[in-house]
């Protein structure tokens, strides 16, 4: 780095490649599109979703129906739509919250080093030690199931992996030019890490943060399924399933469609996901 | 060993189809049996495709054209089953970085011996046993132990002399060395080039060596040949051109050293190398070059031959030597 | 070499005490009184008294752990009220079940991983490459649950091929009734395989050396064991073992979904029981088992890389 760009401020920002491919496209547009229908679902959907419907139980799709109907006759389109809302909820909230904590403790380790850097590396070690669901199951199972103590459990375990990607981060970055610059001219720790050590350690977490939302939203159904993570009435898509795991031979669409919800949601964000860290992993490269 | 053969080069030609650039043009040459040839330039010449060019090691999306005989074939025309037989027992080569050129979880001596039975028939515990021999012959000490090492476990002089070790193992007729001592220090560099020099001359091996130093060229070779842009600029026995050089960025380079100058200051050639896709359609050193003039840039220059043997592509030439008369002579007594 | 492996596993031990400590703590999480929720309301006060006098309830919280230490390094977790049998017999007689479906498993997803892993890397930015990465994006997104019910569906109910989970009669008879499972949690995990291995390749394939393999003449065959894979598995190796709480994860659901009785739906089960003991306990067992696994990685990439023991 010559000295003549060894200004005060923070380098250059990631040019944004647009050329991020089709994928990144395909993905963006996917994603927008499932969130758009998710939060105009109240009104758009043509049915109500906790309507019954006896005498039309288990219809399947039907031009009447897209999705077909469930055993309580409820019309599955409006189900799955409302049930984006709770899911997609789930991805942004169990990423957002972590996101921030992990990162948060991350700078200061990585920035600091010695002994805050020394600690996080043990806690780091020993919450990873136990598998991710294996975790957020145990601490649902002790605080009681529903969607809080869900969000309580998947940040208590998820901050971990945002703290270790920012806290390696700032460690490479705390030795490059620009902070010795900011650091030669005085300016307080606090400033340096928020305003300079931030923006360019955070790139890589928040591509993190794609996958982190697909793995969140598997982990909201698995604990829907079992009955551990959202509770009825709320619809959600692992509950669908579950709901429509006994009637899977003679009317397969009430399970069918949830599923393909949650694989085509976690296929866009991942798109999104893959596009970025290729473009972070040739910027950073370079 | 094979019969000594000569090599001959006939206008090559290295083109990136996608990016629409040819970074080797035209570009011919002659090595005789047992003859040193040296490869000049400034990174982006070209120098370094041509070397692997020759062993057809090119890069994703590089398409080469022309010919290039060794041995009564054409080179470019074998196919690859032919090309991976000659690769290390006719024509061997040497890269330039030893700790990622050899194998980090092999035995340095495994390494070796796997050259030996690929075009030998060798078997195991022979092909080891020759191993060592090599190893001794580059000048390792305590062979048969160091053999069992693995290649993090040496230094950077004693890598390279394993690498050589490794391409000289199925007894090449031709060498190709492509910058083998640029990422030693210069202690070391003297140490691996008197190395080539010996073991060349033992086994009557011709060598083409590549380097952006011509220092390192000069003190090896019989006969240089300088490249710019992809182009050859000037090619001849490397004392005719040391002493008598016919081509303003020849000049330029050898002004460029160090122990060229001496009490004055480093001169640089102004400019920077250009962008092979915007070269112009004549000289592509016109730009930098103080002698240019308009008729050097209007059509594209032939080489010409200034004394036999010792060819340029100038036109400027009879204005030389205002700027000879400059120079101290590099590495004329010998490296 | 032995200096690194003792290394490695002096430094498992302050992990494995910050597991026991987490262990400790999840109880401690539950809202209200813990004895209580272990024995559920209708238990009598004497009752309360004793489980609490066992879990050491009203000691220090530090000497509550000592306590707890001391019961766990004789693994005894008392008793699981539900299933009348100690908690560490009860699991532990379910983990030979849930590691042959885990090993199952993890064949069948390189049995599927690494073809299209090393045809994709030989194949690098073109269409096949892309195709295949699309694919496995696709599939990280099943859940597995799903997943699971929609195979059992076609494979075992529609076409019949494959019995529905369970156990067998036999040891043979077992791993058939396995195959359903293990296929479903083997397709979870094979998209994570399939990238390791391609980009290991991929890295390996553009490094100097294997240019220089290339340069002197050796033999394809040669060339792909002696510099690409013995290469290439090494990162890959190393991928895989730490991706497996990926796998257990996936092996709790399937269990569950599939009534395999082992750990994975021991654990489940324990849940909807409100079972803390048990819970807790195959937190304990499970962590172990991922701190090994890492552990065994680790030596494995050592034994596998020259010049890690000797950085170490």
């Amino acid at each position: 780095m010559s000295v003549s760009t060894l200004a005060v401020a923070s380098p250059r920002r990631l040019q944004w490649i647009m050329a991020g491919g089709w994928s990144l496209r395909v993905g963006l547009v996917g994603f927008a599109l499932i969130a758009v229908l998710a939060l105009l679902a109240p009104w758009i959907t043509p049915y109500d979703p906790t309507t019954l419907g006896l005498a039309e139980g288990l219809q399947p799709p039907s031009a009447a129906h897209w999705f077909g109907t469930d055993q309580l006759g409820r019309d599955i389109l409006t189900r799955v739509l409302h049930a984006a809302r709770t899911d997609l909820q789930i991805g942004t909230i169990g990423v957002i919250i972590p996101l921030i904590i992990g990162a948060a403790l991350g700078l200061f380790a990585g920035y600091y080093t010695g002994w805050p850097d020394a600690i996080l590396g043990r806690i780091v070690d020993v919450v990873t030690a136990f598998p991710f669901l294996v975790l957020v199951l145990a601490i649902v199972a002790m605080l009681g199931p529903g969607l809080t103590n869900f969000y309580i459990a998947i940040t208590l375990v998820s901050w971990v992996a945002y703290a270790r990607i920012v806290r390696g981060e700032a460690l490479s970055a705390r030795g490059r030019g620009y902070i010795l610059a900011a650091r030669s001219l005085g300016y307080g720790d606090i400033r340096i890490m928020f305003r300079h050590l931030l923006p360019n350690v955070m790139v890589p977490a928040f591509v993190f943060g794609m996958s982190d939302f697909v793995l969140d939203i598997l982990a909201g159904a698995s604990l829907g399924f079992f009955g551990l993570g959202v509770q009825p009435p709320t619809p959600e898509w692992g509950v669908m399933i579950a709901e429509g795991r006994n009637f899977i031979i003679t009317a397969p669409w009430v399970v069918i469609f949830p599923g393909l919800a949650i694989i085509v949601t976690a296929f866009f964000v991942s798109l999104i996901g893959d596009s970025a860290s290729d473009i972070v992993r040739r910027v950073h490269g370079s | 060993m094979a019969r000594k053969e000569a090599l001959e080069v006939d206008r090559l030609t290295v083109t990136f189809a996608r990016e629409g650039r040819a970074v080797v043009r035209n570009v011919s040459f002659t090595i005789a049996p047992g003859e040193a040839f040296g490869l000049v330039g400034e990174s982006g010449s070209g120098k370094s495709l041509t070397c692997r060019a020759i062993l057809r090691l090119m890069p994703r999306g590089a398409s080469i054209a022309g010919r290039i005989m060794y041995g009564g074939r054409d080179l470019l025309g074998l196919s690859d089953g032919e090309m991976q037989a000659l690769r290390g027992s006719s024509i061997a080569m040497v890269f330039q970085d030893p700790l990622t050129a050899l194998n980090p979880v092999l035995r340095v001596g495994d390494s070796i011996a796997q050259v030996i039975q690929a075009h030998g028939g060798l078997g195991r515990r022979a092909a080891r046993t020759r191993a060592v021999e090599m190893m001794e012959r580059v000048g390792i000490r305590d062979a048969g132990r160091r053999a069992a090492a693995y290649p993090h476990e040496f230094s950077g002089g004693m890598r390279q002399r394993i690498h050589i070790a490794m391409a000289l193992a199925a007894r090449p007729t031709l060498l190709l060395a492509d910058e083998p001592t640029t990422a030693l220090d210069v202690v070391v560099q003297a140490e691996i080039l008197r190395l080539l020099d010996d073991l060349r001359r033992q086994d009557g091996m011709s060598l083409l060596l590549v380097s952006h130093d011509f220092r390192v060229v000069a003190g090896l070779c019989d006969r240089v040949g300088v490249m710019y842009a992809g182009e050859l600029v000037e090619v001849g026995a490397t004392q005719t051109v040391l002493r008598r050089p016919e081509h303003p960025y020849t000049i330029g380079l050898m002004n460029s050293l160090p122990e060229a100058v001496l009490g004055e200051r480093l001169r640089a050639i102004p400019g920077s190398p250009p962008d092979p896709g915007l070269l112009p359609p004549g000289c592509a050193f016109a730009p930098r070059c103080e002698l240019a003039r308009d008729s050097c840039t209007a059509a594209p220059i032939a080489m010409a031959e200034a004394v036999r043997g010792h060819w340029a592509r100038c036109i400027r030439r009879d204005q030389l030597d205002e700027m000879r008369r400059g120079l101290v002579m590099v590495g004329a007594a010998g490296a | 070499m032995i200096r690194y492996a003792a290394g490695r596993v002096l430094a498992i031990v302050p992990v494995l005490f910050g597991v026991s400590i987490v262990v400790f703590m999840l109880i401690r999480l539950i809202p209200g009184n813990p004895a209580v929720a272990i024995l559920g309301e209708r238990a009598s006060p004497e009752l309360v008294e004793r489980v609490k006098n066992q879990l050491g309830l009203d000691l220090p919280i530090w000497r509550q752990y000592l306590h707890f230490l001391g019961n766990a390094s004789r693994l005894d977790f008392g008793p699981s009220y539900f299933y009348k049998q100690e908690v560490s017999t009860l699991t532990l007689e379910r983990i030979p079940i849930t590691l042959t479906l885990v090993a199952y498993a993890m064949v069948i997803g390189l049995v599927i991983a690494v073809p299209f892993g090393i045809w994709a890397a030989t194949r690098r930015e073109g269409p096949v490459d892309h195709a295949i990465r699309l694919v496995f994006t696709g599939v990280i997104g099943i859940p597995t649950f799903w997943m699971g019910i929609i195979l059992a569906l076609l494979l075992s109910v529609r076409w019949k091929l494959l019995p529905l989970g369970g156990v067998g009669a036999s040891r043979l008879d077992t791993l058939w009734h396995l195959t359903l499972p293990a296929l479903t949690i083997g397709l979870h995990i094979s998209p994570i395989l399939v990238r390791a291995l391609r980009s290991s390749l991929i890295e390996v394939m553009s490094s100097d050396y294997v240019t220089t393999g290339v340069a002197m003449g050796l033999r394809p065959v040669t060339r792909l064991f002696s510099y690409l894979l013995r290469n290439g598995l090494t990162p890959f190796v190393s991928t895989v073992g730490l991706n497996i709480g990926w796998l257990i994860g996936g092996t709790i659901i399937i269990e569950q979904v599939f009534g395999v009785p082992g750990v994975g739906s021991l654990l489940i089960t324990s849940i909807l029981t409100r079972d803390y003991s048990i819970i807790q306990f195959v937190a304990l067992v499970l962590a172990v088992l991922v701190i090994l696994v890492n552990l065994l990685t680790d030596l494995t990439y050592a034994l596998l890389d020259p010049r890690v023991s000797f950085r170490a």
